[in-house]
């Protein structure tokens, strides 16, 4: 693994750009020497239905995660609070309430609907994909 | 790849479809709690709304059957499956996509362009109708002039009669629309939010209107929307999802909240509602709107103008207020008990009005 004072992980976007990329590489980047150990974890999150609204109209983020710091793997709940700091950009209300998404978010991990791993309990692993799509716009 | 296929392995074990006992399951049914895989889902979705048209004789053979076609999600999905269902199962049906252009820049623009797509990609003709052509305003004239305030009553009655319309002059015999299960259930609760009866009573009904020119019916009436949404996403079903840039949908809005969060906790929250405003039985001693023609247009009415006309009035004659809320007034001033029973008041979007 790279060292963590070179900026750890890419981050692409597909449809367009994301300033979350430069967000997210600055905080890793500027954490302490310590931390180095931290893993990685490439993922792509994909936002439809009407959700991609609430993150500039970008539909497919190709992003670089890390676990909190101590955890060695990543759950449905840290990454929902992840993209709720990294990637929505405004109403996050229509997303997350509480600390899973709004009731009417369908979730799916590599196509598969997450109440079938355990919803915000379900682990994540490389390369994986989240979908979320709502189910509240327009009929 | 194989790095993902082992992944998958990893996490699906045990996930097995629980219908054919085969495939990995990919969901769970909110209706049954069954995990299932896609290729099973695809039968089961189909077949329960084959069952539901058939059960309920939604069709008969032959009929010319207008789809209200927003370009959203039910709308989209109610073409496909009708339309398949339609050659696998012989209905003998002359299927056609109506949509009605309300004049909103920047969004039934765009979902137009989607229902266009439709067109093409399942062989079905299009026909759209628009307010302007109508009823001389577009949507957005229609805010300009009235604010932001009641403009969903407005677009409600106009779509209401502009979708009926643009069915006759098509010469159809029957309306299909999108309305799912979730849609019926907030209906449900909405009409007694607001002590609507005579709503309560009829929204239930899979199809209305019977005795009028052109019948109404809604086959995914039992079809939740997690359903609908998931066949959209798996079958890569083209749909547009924007909300409408002038719908506040404030109160219809916490209604369906309230749905998703019981769903939450309990899915078959939504069957028992419909369940239960199916077997509402209206006592007797309550007065009922009768049903009329309007005296100007000839469209359905309780009153001597239908509420398009009214509305229509107000806008033409620069009082917007017309027609909106409950004190009514100028239409009717004996009848206080029917407007009671039939008053629209300010029911946000009206696209729902079941």
């Amino acid at each position: 693994m790279p060292s963590s004072r070179e900026p750890t992980h890419t981050h692409s976007q597909k449809l367009g750009f994301c300033f979350s990329a430069f967000d997210q590489r600055i905080s890793s980047a500027s954490r302490p020497f310590g931390e180095s150990e931290l893993l990685i974890m490439q993922l792509t999150l994909e936002f439809g239905g009407g959700l991609e609204l609430l993150c500039e109209s970008i539909k497919i983020h190709e992003v670089d995660v890390n676990p909190k710091s101590g955890e060695d793997k990543l759950i449905m709940r840290d990454l929902l609070g992840w993209i709720k700091a990294n990637i929505i950009k405004e109403r996050p209300e229509m997303f997350m309430k509480g600390d899973s998404v709004r009731p009417g978010v369908l979730v799916l991990v590599n196509d598969c609907d997450w109440e079938l791993s355990g919803n915000l309990d379900t682990s994540l692993e490389e390369k994986d994909v989240v979908v979320f799509i709502s189910t509240l716009h327009g009929g | 790849m194989e790095d993902s296929d082992e992944k998958k392995s990893r996490r699906g074990a045990g996930r097995v479809c629980s219908i054919c006992n085969e495939r990995k399951a990919a969901l769970k049914r909110p209706k049954t709690l069954e995990q299932i895989c896609r290729e099973c889902f695809y039968t089961v979705f189909e077949d329960e709304i084959h069952r539901t048209i058939v059960d309920n004789h939604l069709f008969k053979p032959g009929e010319r059957v207008a789809i209200g076609a927003s370009g959203g999600k039910d709308s989209t999905v109610l073409a496909y499956v009708l339309s398949e269902l339609n050659r696998r199962h012989n209905y003998g049906l002359d299927l056609f996509l109506l949509s009605v252009d309300e004049g909103i820049t920047g969004y039934r623009d765009d979902s137009l362009e989607t229902v266009k797509r439709n067109e093409i990609q399942y062989g079905l003709p299009l026909k759209i109708v628009s307010y302007k052509t109508m009823y001389g305003w577009t949507m957005d004239e229609i805010v300009k002039a009235i604010g932001l305030k009641n403009n969903c009553t407005f677009c409600g009655v106009f779509r209401r009669q502009a979708l009926d319309r643009g069915a006759a002059v098509m010469k159809a015999e029957k309306l299909v629309t999108g309305h799912n299960a979730d849609d019926m259930a907030e209906t449900i609760l909405l009409n007694i939010l607001r002590g609507d009866i005579a709503r309560l009573s009829r929204c239930t009904f899979i199809t209305t209107g019977e005795d009028g020119p052109i019948p109404r019916c809604k086959p995914f009436k039992y079809t939740y929307e997690k359903e609908i949404v998931m066949y959209a996403y798996f079958k890569k079903l083209d749909y547009f999802s924007t909300e409408c840039i002038y719908s506040p949908n404030a109160y219809r809005g916490f209604a369906r909240e309230f749905i998703k969060d019981l769903e939450r906790i309990r899915p078959r929250a939504i069957l028992d509602i419909i369940r239960s405003g199916e077997n509402f039985r209206i006592s007797s001693s309550t007065k009922m709107p009768e049903q009329g023609t309007c005296e100007r247009c000839g469209y359905i009415s309780s009153q001597k103008l239908c509420k398009a006309c009214v509305l229509l009035d107000g806008l033409n004659r620069g009082l917007p207020k017309l027609g909106i809320g409950r004190s009514r007034g100028r239409n009717n001033a004996k009848d206080e008990e029917h407007n009671k029973a039939s008053s629209f008041q300010s029911k946000p979007c009206g696209a729902l009005d079941i």
